[in-house]
């Protein structure tokens, strides 16, 4: 099957470019952040949507805010999205809420199972497939060998698909010292149904963080062109760039990643 | 018997990995429980209802990781609460009383029950400005009589101006009540003069009791009447 090109969306400034990306034949889908802006309408963009959310806490011991769900679902379901992305992470320490951005999980068995309970709990309410992510990871795992064998075994436990983001996966590596190849080799790759691109910068502590204001570096290019070529699952690839970062820099790397993903013509 | 047993265990569990949970995220963002897993592991688990070896499971405090997380989790609250209190948050800095660790150390940081619902209609707890402006608002006093009435006066007209946005931008339907300005008392205690912003953020200061009724008519918001929201509370899916 093709894999489609798409872009981040998360609320209705991003329109116009979003419109002129699409009569540049560059975007096959947008990949719609839930929860929106009350009110925002991405039907309204004409492209078909691929739902995602990072506003669920999936590892938490508390469960999933049925609130925050509910208007994933929702979207979901108005855009007949083929799956919902979803992050391993925390959001607080109580059972609803977010303290700022996703927090990753402690990487043990416990939570590893934990993880695989409330995602199992959310196909169901959800009644659609639901593709795992990873975020950037800072600290080290604990009690697992590392984040990606979490990933993994999470993704087996509750029969999911994977959405491989290739920048947070290489700020972990750097993070935490560690080859760029590595971890590959625990993910199944016949689950990476998805790939995530953006720009990365190094803080002035040397450590990585994900920057969707910035364009993604070559090797970032050239890793998400070798998985597109390879992974026999891959049904999309979504350039995730800030709706306040240069148009010019959005249409640039949608073009490159485009002499690699052919255009679905429906 | 052995369901029971069975129960318990799972009960035993899932109060072990809340305790691991809460005191993962505290560490994350507060110093206080930081120096603490540092010098008194042990009664720091024991106060979180764990036992010592429970925190085999939590990274190195000292480790180079845990430091830049810590730091850019603290950079990204900061970075939110500069954002939306531009004018109080140089004031704070020199304030005393005020450090930014002490919000962060503070229950009310990590209680959605002490915010404002999101404008996304996600309820409660989902940002951290409202949370901010309660806990200032009481830690600082500026909610008494004797309160610092440039803090108070710069604190209130940010937040003013935070939530007005919050109806611009078309917030869900709760925020329709700040589609008419926000007004707050000079002075807490004294109902008159009240300071009144409009929609678009012009700034008066009314002293006559006719000026009061005439913004309570037409339904402006009373800041100082405004506190966090109760949630409904629903069932969690796991």
């Amino acid at each position: 099957m093709a894999v489609m090109l798409g872009a981040r969306w998360d609320d209705p400034s991003q329109n116009a470019r979003f419109a002129e990306a699409r009569r540049r034949g560059l975007l096959d889908y947008a990949e719609v952040n839930y929860p929106i802006p009350w009110k925002a309408d991405p039907a309204a963009l004409g492209l078909p949507v691929l739902a995602h959310t990072s506003s669920n806490p999936t590892c938490s011991v508390h469960g999933i805010n049925p609130d925050v769900a509910e208007l994933v679902r929702d979207g979901a379901r108005a855009a007949d999205s083929p799956w919902i992305g979803e992050h391993l992470t925390w959001l607080g320490s109580a059972d609803t809420g977010s303290l700022g951005y996703q927090i990753n999980p402690l990487f043990t068995e416990d939570f590893c199972e934990i993880a695989a309970e409330n995602i199992a709990a959310l196909k169901q309410f959800y009644g659609r497939p639901v593709a795992l992510e990873l975020g950037p990871v800072y600290t080290g795992a604990t009690k697992y060998e590392s984040e990606m064998h979490f990933l993994a075994d999470v993704a087996i436990a509750a029969d999911t698909p994977i959405i491989l983001d290739v920048t947070h996966w290489q700020i972990a590596n750097r993070n935490l010292d560690r080859p760029p190849e590595y971890g590959l080799d625990a993910l199944p790759e016949d689950r990476i149904i998805e790939l995530h691109i953006a720009g990365m910068r190094q803080g002035s502590d040397g450590f990585w963080h994900d920057a969707h204001q910035l364009s993604p570096a070559d090797e970032i290019f050239d890793m998400v062109e070798a998985f597109a070529r390879r992974l026999p699952a891959l049904r999309a690839v979504t350039f995730e760039h800030h709706g306040s970062a240069p148009e010019a820099d959005f249409y640039a790397g949608l073009e490159r990643l485009r002499r690699f993903i052919p255009a679905n013509d429906g | 018997m052995t369901a029971d047993v069975t129960a318990k265990d799972r009960d035993d569990r899932r109060a072990r990995l809340e305790a691991l949970q809460t005191l993962f995220v505290r560490l994350l963002f507060c110093d206080e429980t930081l120096e603490r897993f540092r010098t008194e592991p042990a009664a720091l688990a024991a106060d979180f209802g764990l036992a010592p070896e429970a925190l085999d499971d939590l990274p190195d405090p000292d480790g180079k990781q845990m430091r830049a997380e810590r730091h850019g989790r603290k950079m990204g609250v900061l970075s939110e609460l500069r954002r939306n209190f531009p004018n109080t948050y140089p004031l704070l800095e020199q304030a005393p009383g005020f450090t930014f660790e002490r919000f962060l150390s503070s229950d009310a940081f990590f209680d959605p029950d002490c915010a404002l619902p999101h404008p996304h209609g996600v309820g409660q707890g989902y940002e951290n400005s409202s949370k901010f402006f309660f806990w200032a608002r009481a830690a600082l006093g500026l909610d008494r009589p004797g309160a610092h009435a440039q803090l108070r006066l710069m604190l209130c007209g940010d937040f003013a101006s935070y939530l007005i946005g919050q109806y611009e931008r078309e917030g869900f339907d709760w925020y329709r009540r700040f589609s008419s300005g926000v007004y707050w008392r000079e002075t807490p205690g004294a109902d008159l003069p009240l300071m009144y912003m409009t929609v678009e953020r012009h700034f008066f200061r009314y002293t006559l009791p006719e000026q009061q009724a005439e913004l309570q008519r037409m339904g402006a918001a009373d800041l100082d009447a405004l506190t966090p929201q109760p949630r409904q509370r629903r069932e969690n899916i796991r």
